[in-house]
């Protein structure tokens, strides 16, 4: 008996500390995902993912839309919350997998990384364990890539920010850069038999198909344009948070230094005093509150958004190159 | 875009107002979903088809879901509380989406379909999916539904049969391939996909290079619209001199070449500011 005991608690450990490796999504999950945010073009949509929790595997085996936040105040947040359960109530009716595993949103040109996400990725973590974020970009799907990003938090940078002791000291003591916030995970995408069957003798035609083409459509500068536009914006915003730490730091040492100015005269005063006999003053200073430092959340995020902007334009540039090469080689014939 | 037109017979005349049905790939995904987890016990799969009707008739169906059914010999009832609250949460998504019609699976229609067809309303199609395997077609059919009177008397309901189309654009766009299979490991790197475009067009000009030397040697019939479309086809591409297309090229490179320096730069300084930049000088 102590022995099943104790094979039982290890199992349920381990369970908790297999950090998710690998996703598993379900060709439904995609399908609806790509329906609902090329649909609701240009803004931008949510929606939650569902599916289950094996070891190492997330899988995804449904998705459904969150509706359109509109900018009116009170009562949102209820009908929200009674909109999520009253699908999943629906949904455990035809046996649809009732485990909330994230959450989707929809992206513009990879300008994905937000406060809010990781504020999004702190609320569901207090009630999942292990949830993920796809992030669908359709602008990238329109030049012939997937678009579907799989996003989660690493632990780390999970429990720092937990703490809230998201400040330069301890991230440089932690050794935590900024590509250390978010991992992609890589996708497998699944699909029942009946599916599979069913796409082959929809789809055996075509040898030709538009993802081919627009993976080979030449004139179309706008994605490398719009990265490179979003890089440069990016970077001015890092400029921006880089002059206000040092502006904080400068300010707080004229302050310290005033403190400390101070502290001096108040101890000299403190001393005349002992030597006349009277009580010394107090030596804090009501009016002393040392400065906050900004949280380096911002630059962080900003950082790694640029990051990602620069290696995106890398990418488009190589595809731009392999292009011209071929077109070359067409006309030399 | 594959098409796969029912066999309408001789009457393919429209009755009611719809004149033909055109699915997507996800709604089909959806049946399809929801067939494979029906209960134990149950046959078929019965739902709500969402979308709308375009003046000429053309029912466009965006989103479907399944109700929960109870059927036998005698008798079939319908989870209607389950329906509206979904139409409910659906409408709030999209406020476009009216109810068009209905689906189940199965091979052809059962007398209890009427009475399913009356609870759904008489201007709402009615679509079959075939899902037993091996598929052959055909897989989708589709009726409108109109009235037989007799004097003003109600005496049944006709089902006629409507031509269905299923668009698999948006599915075909990510690649064809993912849904096809059953597993798809490690999806096609970003610069593995113009290999494999490139692969895939110069196999689909191998393919026209040898109908048109058999048309030509006579082997093979020639059909005009074809032998129009490859040459339409031949005369969009722009006639220029290798040197304009070096001229050409070279800039672009260029371009290029600059573009990708620039940000390389910019990534190095991002992880130089990083490393170097500590709490009491930040630099950049």
């Amino acid at each position: 008996m102590a022995g099943l005991n104790f094979a039982a608690s290890i199992g349920k450990k381990a369970k908790e500390d297999i950090p998710v490796t690998n996703v598993q999504v379900e060709g439904i999950v995609v399908a609806k995902i790509i329906k609902h945010c090329k649909e609701c073009l240009p803004n931008f949509v949510t929606g939650q993912l569902l599916g289950l929790d094996i070891g190492s595997t997330l899988e995804i085996t449904y998705s459904f839309p969150f509706p359109n936040k509109v900018e009116e105040a009170g009562g949102d947040e209820d009908e929200d919350a009674s909109y999520q359960l009253e699908m999943m109530r629906c949904l455990r009716e035809v046996n649809v997998d009732n485990n909330t595993v994230g959450w989707y949103q929809s992206t513009f040109v990879g300008s994905y990384q937000t406060l809010e996400l990781v504020e999004t990725f702190m609320s569901y973590q207090e009630s999942i364990k292990r949830c993920v974020c796809i992030v669908y970009d359709p602008q990238e799907a329109a030049q012939g890539s997937f678009g579907l990003k799989v996003l989660k938090l690493k632990e780390k940078f999970l429990n720092l920010f937990k703490e809230g002791k998201v400040t330069a000291t301890t991230l440089n003591q932690e050794g935590v850069t900024s590509k250390d916030m978010f991992q992609e995970l890589p996708i497998t995408v699944t699909n029942s038999s009946l599916v599979s069957a069913m796409f082959n003798v929809l789809q055996s035609d075509g040898q030709a198909d538009q993802g081919t083409f627009d993976r080979l459509t030449f004139v179309e500068p706008d994605l490398l344009e719009r990265n490179l536009e979003f890089m440069m914006e990016s970077v001015d915003e890092y400029h921006g948070k880089i002059y206000q730490v040092s502006q904080y730091h400068r300010m707080s040492a004229r302050h310290e230094l005033q403190h400390q100015q101070w502290l001096q005269k108040r101890k000299q005063e403190n001393a005349a005093r002992r030597a006349a006999g009277e009580d010394p003053l107090t030596e804090e200073d009501p009016n002393y509150t040392p400065l906050t430092e900004p949280s380096r959340m911002e630059s962080f995020l900003i950082s790694n958004q640029t990051t990602n902007f620069s290696e995106k334009v890398v990418t488009l540039g190589g595809q731009a190159l392999q292009k011209l090469c071929i077109v070359e080689s067409l006309y030399q014939k | 875009m594959a098409e796969l037109v029912t066999d309408t017979g001789a009457f393919s005349f429209p009755c009611g107002q719809q004149t033909g049905v055109k699915l997507t790939s996800e709604v089909v995904i959806d049946v399809l979903d929801s067939y494979v987890r029906r209960n134990e016990g149950q046959e078929r799969v019965i739902g709500t088809l969402l979308g709308t009707v375009n003046e000429n008739g053309k029912v466009d169906v965006r989103t479907a879901y399944a109700v929960p059914h109870n059927e036998s010999s005698e008798q079939v009832a319908l989870d209607i509380e389950f329906h509206r609250t979904m139409l409910e949460l659906h409408q709030k998504i999209n406020a476009r989406d009216q109810i068009v019609g209905w689906f189940s699976t199965g091979k052809g229609i059962v007398s209890s379909d009427a009475l399913i067809q009356e609870f759904y309303g008489q201007d709402t199609i009615h679509l079959i999916v075939d899902v037993t395997l091996p598929l052959d077609a055909p897989i989708f059919t589709a009726y409108s539904v109109k009235e037989v009177n007799l004097l003003e008397q109600n005496l049944a309901l006709e089902f006629h049969p409507v031509p269905v189309e299923v668009k698999t654009n948006t599915t075909e766009r990510i690649g064809s391939e993912l849904f096809q299979t059953k597993t798809t490991k490690r999806l096609p790197d970003e610069s593995q996909s113009i290999q494999n475009a490139v692969g895939s067009l110069s196999s689909m000009i191998e393919t026209v290079k040898t109908y048109v030397e058999g048309v030509c040697q006579g082997k093979v019939k020639a059909d005009t619209t074809i032998g129009r479309y490859v040459s339409d086809t031949l005369g969009v591409i722009p006639s220029l001199t290798p040197e304009d297309v070096n001229n050409m090229v070279h800039t672009n490179a260029q371009d290029v070449a600059l573009v990708e320096y620039l940000s390389w730069m910019v990534q190095t300084q991002l992880a130089l500011s990083e490393k170097l930049g500590t709490d009491c000088m930040p630099i950049l």
